[in-house]
C-alpha cells in the first residue's frame, strides 16, 4: 500500500441562507494515495467542487467547512490561517478550475498571468519566466505560443482558456493536483492530448490528482479509484475496475447505463428519471430514493447505512443486510 | 431512427458551395486585412425526415454553418436551397414566412433564454411574431408544447432560473418546435447537461423526431453523441467537411484519418482496456485558421500525409455510394489489406 498524501474524514460543508442552515457537502471521508488519481464524479451540484475547494480552503463565505481532519503530506490543513494556507497552495496543492473566464484576470495579457507563477514560486527573473511560460503553453498544445502569451485572455477560446489554466497549474510542479473537470471544454483529441500529458506528470513527478469530472469515460481512462457522489454525499467507493464491473450503487449503475458510447444508434438510452433534489428541499431517507428503481418504503423514512463490503464503500439499504456496518458511521 | 436517406425522400435543403470568411485586423482603410476561413466550401444535402450530424473540434466552422443556414449570417459565397428556394437570394422581408420553417435549439440554455421572461412568454413568443394566433388559441398552444418536451404545464408562470438544465433545454426545444418547423438546427443541445439528463434529452429529440416529422441538423463535437441520434455524419476540420457518409458506414469504413483520429480520442469507457491497446494519439495542433496550410489542410496532423498532400488540396469525393472523403489517400486501401 502507497503512503496516504491526502486524508479527510467526515468533511462538511454548510451554507447560512435566509431559509437557515443548508448542507451542500455531508459525511464525505477518503484519501489518497501518494501518485494516485481519485475520481470524484457526479452530476452538477452535487458537491463535487465542493470538495475539491474545501480542501484548497477556498469556500469562501457565507460558506462554513467543517471537518474531524483534512490531512496534506502529514500536516493538518483544516485548521490553518489563511497565510499558511497560501504557502500550500501553489508549493505542495494546486488546482485547475472549471471555469476558464472567471479563473483568469480579463485585464492582464496570458504572458503576464503566466509569468507570475515562476517569478513568485521560482524566483525566475523576466526572461527566464517568458521563455518557461512560453515552453509550457506549448506543452499542452496551444498552437503559436508565442502569439498567445501576448494575449488577453477574452482574445482566446474557451478551449485555449482552459488549456493556459492547465499549463498554469502544471508549472507549479504540486505534490496534490486539484483538476475541477479540466477537460470538459476540450475537444476529444485534445483531452486525449491532456488526459495522457496528466498521466505522464504523475508517472514522472509523482503528483497525486483528485480529478473531478461528470464523465464516466473520463473517468475509466483515468482513475485509480473512483468516489461517486450525489447530493452532497459520497454514495459508492471502490477501485475504477470493481466500479465499472460491477457496480453496487443503483446510481452508479444508472449513470453508466446513461452514457452514450459508439455503436448505440441503435438501442434507445436508459436514463435515470427525474432530477437531483434541490439542497434546501432534501428528501428524507436515501437522497437518491424518488429517482432510485428499487426504492422500497423503507428507503424513504430512513438513511441508508454506509456499508462497507471487500474493500469499497456504498452507501445503500439494499447491502445492509448481508454485510456489517462499518463502525462510526454518519448517517 | 428513420433511415430516410435510403428512402429517397424529396430534399429538404441543399448546401451548395457556402463560405463564410470573418475579416480580421488590418487597417481601418481595409489594408492588410486577413480573413479567418471560418467554413471554406461545405456543401451538402439533407432530405426531410433525415438527421445530419455535423461534427468536429472547436473553430471547425460548425456552428457558423448552422447559424449560416437559419440566416444568423450572411454568407459570402455559395447558396443555400430550402424546399426549392434559394434563401440565399431573399431579402429579410421575402425570407420572415421561411424563418418559421426552420429553428434552432442552442447549447447553452442558461443564455440563450430571457431571465426577464417567464416560460409561457419564452414559448409564446414565436406566436405572436409568425402567427395571429388569439390569446386563448397561444395559451392552449404553450400548454400543448409544454405537455409535449415533458414540463408540467403548472411551470408556466415561472422564470427560467427556477429550472435545472435539463428543464431549461425542455423549454428552448419547446418554444424551436412552436411553429411546427420542417428543419431544426441543434447546436450542441446536450453538451452543457449532465450524463443522466444527456440521455433524457436526446431521446426527447428521437421521440419528437419520429411524432413530429422533423428534419434535425445536430452539431456537436462528441463522436459518440452524434452518433446516437444522427442518420448520415460530417465530420469538419477547418471549415470544410472531411468525411459524409451514413453513420454505421462512417464507424465501420472510416476512410479520412482525421475521422479515425477523432474515433482513437474517444475515452473507452472501460477501465481494463485503457492501457492494452496504446493507439497512436493524434498529435499536434490545429492550424491557425488565418494561416491555413497549403495543400491539405490535414496535412500538418496526417500520419499518413506525404508529398501531394501539402501541394494540392484534395476535394471531396463520392468513393463509395453516399461515402464521400476529402483526402488523396482514403484508408479504404490499407483497410483492404487488413481484411486479407
Amino acid at each position: 500500500m502507497k503512503q496516504t498524501l491526502l486524508k479527510v474524514e467526515n468533511l462538511e460543508v454548510k451554507f447560512k441562507t435566509l431559509e437557515g442552515m443548508q448542507t451542500a457537502v455531508q459525511g464525505v471521508s477518503f484519501d489518497v494515495a501518494q501518485g494516485e488519481v481519485f475520481c470524484l464524479v457526479g452530476e452538477s451540484g452535487c458537491g463535487k467542487s465542493l470538495t475539491s475547494l474545501s480542501i484548497m480552503g477556498l469556500v469562501e463565505k457565507p460558506g462554513i467547512v467543517e471537518a474531524d481532519a483534512i490531512v496534506l503530506d502529514g500536516q493538518d490543513i483544516s485548521h490553518l490561517k489563511e497565510e499558511k494556507l497560501r504557502e500550500l497552495r501553489g508549493n505542495k496543492m494546486s488546482m485547475i478550475f472549471q471555469e476558464p473566464l472567471t479563473s483568469l484576470n480579463p485585464l492582464f495579457t496570458v504572458g503576464n498571468q503566466m509569468d507570475e507563477v515562476f517569478r513568485l514560486h521560482q524566483k525566475a527573473n523576466r526572461a527566464k519566466a517568458k521563455q518557461m511560460s512560453v515552453e509550457m503553453l506549448r506543452f499542452v498544445g496551444i498552437p503559436d505560443p508565442e502569439d498567445v502569451y501576448k494575449r488577453y485572455p477574452a482574445a482566446l477560446s474557451g478551449g485555449m482558456r482552459q488549456r493556459v489554466m492547465i499549463a498554469m497549474a502544471l508549472s507549479c510542479r504540486p505534490k496534490l493536483l486539484i483538476a475541477d473537470e479540466p477537460t470538459t471544454a476540450l475537444d476529444v483529441t485534445i483531452q486525449k492530448q491532456i488526459l495522457k500529458l496528466m498521466k505522464d506528470l504523475r508517472r514522472e513527478l509523482g503528483t497525486s490528482i483528485i480529478f473531478i469530472t461528470h464523465d464516466l469515460g473520463v473517468v475509466a481512462e483515468m482513475a485509480d479509484r473512483v468516489a461517486v457522489m450525489y447530493a452532497g454525499q459520497i454514495v459508492e467507493q471502490a477501485s475504477v475496475y470493481d466500479l465499472f464491473q460491477k457496480p453496487l450503487h443503483p446510481y452508479t449503475e444508472g449513470l453508466i447505463n446513461s452514457t452514450i458510447r459508439l455503436g448505440d444508434g441503435r438501442r434507445r438510452l436508459p436514463t435515470i428519471a427525474g432530477t437531483v433534489p434541490p439542497i434546501s428541499k432534501m428528501v428524507s431517507g436515501c437522497r437518491f430514493h424518488p429517482r432510485c428503481p428499487y426504492a422500497t418504503p423503507a428507503c424513504r423514512e430512513n438513511a441508508p447505512p454506509v456499508i462497507e463490503i471487500q474493500g469499497r464503500m456504498v452507501r445503500c439499504i439494499r447491502y445492509a443486510k448481508e454485510h456489517k456496518q462499518e463502525g462510526g458511521v454518519h448517517v | 431512427m428513420s433511415e430516410a436517406y435510403l428512402k429517397k425522400e424529396p430534399c429538404l435543403l441543399e448546401v451548395q458551395g457556402l463560405k463564410m470568411l470573418f475579416p480580421t485586423g488590418g487597417s481601418i482603410l481595409g489594408k492588410n486585412k486577413r480573413y479567418v476561413h471560418a467554413v471554406d466550401g461545405v456543401s451538402f444535402s439533407l432530405r426531410a425526415g433525415e438527421t445530419l450530424g455535423i461534427v468536429g473540434e472547436s473553430g471547425c466552422g460548425k456552428s457558423t454553418v448552422g447559424n449560416l443556414i437559419v440566416r444568423l449570417l450572411k454568407e459570402t459565397e455559395g447558396r443555400i436551397l430550402f424546399d426549392g428556394h434559394d434563401i440565399t437570394a431573399m431579402s429579410a422581408r421575402q425570407f420572415k414566412p421561411l424563418r418559421k420553417e426552420m429553428q434552432m435549439v442552442f447549447q447553452d440554455p442558461f443564455s440563450s433564454l430571457n431571465p426577464r421572461k417567464k416560460v409561457f412568454d419564452i414559448i409564446a413568443e414565436p406566436y405572436h411574431i409568425q402567427t395571429k394566433m388569439s390569446s386563448a388559441e397561444i395559451r392552449k398552444n404553450v400548454e400543448y408544447m409544454m405537455e409535449l418536451v415533458g414540463l408540467d404545464k403548472s411551470y408556466q408562470n415561472r422564470y427560467p432560473h427556477e429550472f435545472s438544465g435539463g428543464q431549461r433545454q425542455r423549454i428552448g426545444i419547446a418554444r424551436a418546435l412552436a411553429l411546427k418547423p420542417k428543419l431544426v438546427i441543434c447546436d450542441e443541445p446536450v453538451s452543457a447537461l449532465d450524463v443522466s439528463i444527456q440521455a433524457q434529452i436526446l431521446n426527447l429529440l428521437k421521440d419528437l423526431q419520429e411524432e413530429l416529422q422533423l428534419t434535425y441538423i445536430f452539431i456537436a463535437h462528441g463522436l459518440p453523441t452524434v452518433q446516437y441520434i444522427s442518420d448520415r455524419i460530417a465530420v469538419m476540420y477547418l471549415g470544410k467537411i472531411m468525411e459524409l457518409a451514413p453513420e454505421r458506414e462512417l464507424f465501420e469504413h472510416t476512410m479520412h484519418p482525421y475521422t479515425e483520429g477523432l474515433l482513437d480520442a474517444i475515452p473507452v469507457g472501460d477501465p481494463t482496456k485503457r492501457d492494452e491497446e496504446d493507439k497512436p494519439i493524434l498529435e499536434g495542433d490545429l492550424p491557425s485558421p488565418l494561416n491555413l496550410p497549403k495543400g491539405c489542410r490535414f496535412c500538418s496532423r496526417c500520419k499518413y500525409a506525404q508529398q501531394i498532400c501539402a501541394q494540392k488540396e484534395p476535394e471531396l469525393a463520392e468513393v463509395t455510394p453516399g461515402h464521400y472523403v476529402c483526402c488523396h489517400f482514403p484508408l479504404i486501401a490499407s483497410e483492404e489489406k487488413k481484411s486479407e
